[in-house]
């Protein structure tokens, strides 16, 4: 199976023997179960993935988390759209749509590159200075296609949402090495505790580092039961 | 003043838009003035303006205790209309919007005036009925308004949900109101008020009054102490605050009024759309942004910042009218302090208090009332009587009894 | 979400509860003048600071009651059952 120019061939957390399909603007890539979008597209030599806002400049995928910036993506189509998607949380599923947001005719080569010629021209708060005559109006339409990051769904949302009243003794933010050790004493004092984290696994940065912490080998991804060695009984992870 | 235009944006270019001049000066504050106007939201700024422009009265200061735009003017969501029920309003809210529309030109400041319209939907042949005496009135009092069948409105918002668990059965639009830009409106009247010669003083908070006999000679404020012959106090929120300092009481609450947008998206709704039941009120800015906007959050709170049942009645109600946007981030929310009047309109003009003058209580709908608030108080003041636009919005109103409204005839305030 | 302790039910979440206004509005006799009846209908303390207003727990108990909350911080300092008298609160509270 085609891993992608870029790929190792072993290690991290994902399954080399089960591969999913993908498309990115249109185009077949193939990715491994427990890739996120972005690690699927590097691996794969995909380096342009959107535009700058104001200057069309080509930008790629700059994080490996929640604070990325670049690489904003619409995820499926239609009614099931999810516009402006961080790459870099969007995890792999076969069969999955993706699509640049920005960029015509493509992300790869944009028209309106042509802006960041004019760069000085746009100083900050330039629309403030100009546009005024004959009206707005006249430029209105024009800068408003420019602005927007993702397009929004026009169809109903066909999905439906769950609303969830939690309680709870100690609620832990974070499930590092720190939130799990936090989580563990209070059950262990009996409390009911919550671990939440913003990632699909616990272990926040030892899931990289090297090493092994108390005997567990967080990279393999342990399972939540067996942390530590010790009982997560009275403890909700989300 | 600097000229703001293409061709000034094409010359600094080639200088690395080193040349440009800071849009206003931030004054030291003097000893003393003719008019010190307190507060530097868009009313105040606005005021300080016209009275240089129009009256020639320049030496003005305009006292902000935290920065120009920081308050009310800064946290709304920009609507701008005047399709009011009673004459009263009709007349000042309609002298606002025409002065919006050459507010940009007048001030070299791109102030963004989009007349995208302003929708307001009817979803019972009851509510129907009710538009169409709103409409009437706002048609015989001159101003623009327009009665739409749904085709009407599935033609001009076809994202919009029809099958909502109150169906849209008609509605009335006035074409002329629309959008503008908040931060541009304060920022323009600031650089041409400042041009002419106005001070604008920030982080300068008034303690107190002084005071000889029943009239104010000047204020003590973080800056020092200034004499005025003439005060206006142009504080919203904290008009009640404000005014007891000075002696003077107002029947005012202040509530948290929360405002919140959405990630910015490409263009999808191009008019601002209303509905009273539904209870939300929703456009997208030039920038992209779905904007939405409810009702205040219904307790005392001067703390600008709302709470957590409002923020998901707002957004459960914006669903209910486009569920498409389901699967749109929030990306901002926030609130102001509004003072609300017993009758949601405002309160303008002269004081029991010789010298002091009180331009307040405009609640949830104090943005588009900006121009004609500054143009009536710039008048009141120059000439120490109301202007005849606001002479119904005076204290006296609440004894008399000849109150104004809004709220209950058009079933909206603001 | 703002937590208020209902006097009977103990402290529940905002959406429980109706807000009545402000308290110890005192109701003038008819023979009082005008400008005594606008200031009943109209005027009122509206304080940026500890303010004593009214709560109804709708949801819950439904019974009201008075309460003294901050209306810059929203901490709800005391709460006492209608009828009594609004003691000051002393600044140490803060």
């Amino acid at each position: 199976m085609k891993a992608g120019p870029y790929r190792l061939p072993s290690g991290g957390l994902i399954d080399r023997s089960n591969a999913l399909g993908f498309t990115f603007n249109g185009r077949p890539f193939t990715g491994f179960s427990g890739d996120t979008l972005a690690a699927a597209l590097l691996a794969n030599g995909v380096r342009t993935v959107s535009r700058s806002m104001k200057f069309h400049r080509p930008r790629g995928v700059y994080s490996c988390g929640l604070e990325e910036p670049n690489a904003l993506v619409c995820i499926g189509e239609g009614a099931h759209a999810i516009p402006s998607a961080r790459a870099t949380m969007v995890p792999l599923l076969d069969g999955l749509v993706a699509r640049s947001q920005s960029g015509w005719p493509g992300v790869r080569f944009d028209v309106l590159r042509l802006l960041d010629v004019f760069a000085p021209l746009f100083a900050a708060g330039f629309y403030n200075k100009t546009f005024m005559w004959p009206s707005w109006h006249w430029f209105e339409p024009a800068i408003r296609r420019l602005a927007g990051l993702g397009a929004s769904p026009t169809l109903k949302d066909p999905s439906r949402y769950d609303m969830r009243n939690g309680h709870c003794d100690l609620l832990v933010v974070g499930g590092g090495v720190a939130g799990m050790s936090a989580a563990l004493a209070a059950g262990r004092r009996g409390l009911r505790v919550w671990l939440v984290d913003q990632d699909a696994m616990l272990g926040g940065h030892a899931r990289w580092c090297r090493g092994r912490v108390r005997g567990a080998d967080l990279r393999a991804g342990a399972p939540e039961a067996t942390l530590y060695g010790g009982s997560t009984a009275g403890t909700e992870i989300h | 003043m600097q000229r703001y235009s293409f061709w000034s944006l094409l010359q600094h270019s080639f200088t690395g838009n080193s040349g440009w001049q800071a849009a206003w000066r931030n004054a030291p504050l003097r000893s003393s003035y003719d008019v010190v106007i307190v507060g530097g939201g868009g009313h105040g700024l606005a005021t300080a303006y016209y009275l240089a422009r129009k009256h020639g009265i320049r030496s003005v200061a305009v006292l902000e205790k935290g920065w120009i735009g920081g308050g009310n003017s800064g946290r709304n969501t920009q609507v701008t209309r005047s399709n009011y029920f009673y004459p009263e309003s009709s007349a000042f809210f309609d002298h606002s919007l025409k002065l919006y529309e050459g507010l940009g030109r007048e001030l070299n400041f791109n102030v963004m005036l989009s007349q995208r319209g302003h929708m307001v939907l009817a979803h019972s042949a009851h509510e129907l009925d009710m538009c169409r005496r709103w409409m009437n009135s706002i048609v015989m009092n001159g101003v623009d308004a327009i009665m739409l069948t749904p085709e009407e409105i599935r033609r001009r918002v076809p994202i919009l949900n029809f099958r909502a668990r109150y169906p849209v059965v008609g509605g009335f639009i006035q074409p002329r109101a629309g959008i503008s830009r908040h931060d541009a409106v304060v920022w323009g009247y600031a650089r041409s008020a400042s041009a002419l010669g106005v001070d604008i003083v920030q982080g300068c908070e008034v303690n107190g009054f002084l005071r000889s006999g029943d009239r104010v000679t000047g204020l003590e404020t973080s800056r020092g102490r200034v004499s005025a012959e003439r005060i206006v106090l142009s504080v919203a929120g904290n008009s009640t605050v404000l005014a007891n300092r000075a002696g003077l009481r107002l029947p005012l609450t202040t509530m948290a009024l929360q405002a919140m947008v959405s990630e910015p998206v490409k263009p999808v709704l191009n008019t601002l759309v209303m509905s009273a039941v539904i209870h939300v009120y929703v456009s997208q800015s030039d920038r992209g942004e779905i904007v939405l906007g409810a009702g205040a959050d219904g307790y005392h709170s001067y703390a600008q910042r709302g709470g957590v049942p409002q923020l998901r009645n707002t957004v459960a109600a914006a669903l209910e009218l486009f569920p498409c946007f389901s699967r749109l981030r929030l990306m901002r929310q926030w609130a102001g302090a509004v003072d609300i009047t017993p009758d949601t309109t405002p309160i303008m003009g002269l004081t029991p208090v010789s010298g002091l003058y009180i331009n307040c209580g405009w609640g949830t709908g104090g943005y588009k009332a900006i121009p004609a608030g500054g143009d009536t108080m710039a008048y009141t003041v120059a000439h120490n009587r109301p202007h005849h636009l606001i002479a119904p919005f005076s204290l006296e109103r609440f004894t008399s009894g000849a109150l104004i409204d809004e709220g209950a005839a058009a079933g909206v305030a603001h | 979400m703002l937590q208020i302790e209902c006097p009977y039910c103990g402290v529940r979440d905002e959406q429980e509860f109706t807000f009545g206004g402000p308290s110890h509005v005192e109701r003038p006799t008819p023979e009082c003048s005008d400008e005594v009846w606008t200031a009943y209908l109209y005027f009122r303390e509206n304080a940026r600071g500890p303010h004593a207003e009214r709560w109804c727990h709708s949801f819950g108990c439904g019974q009201w009651f008075n309460a003294v909350r901050d209306t810059v911080t929203h901490v709800f300092h005391r709460v006492y059952a209608i009828g009594e008298a609004r003691r000051e609160l002393e600044e140490s509270r803060q």
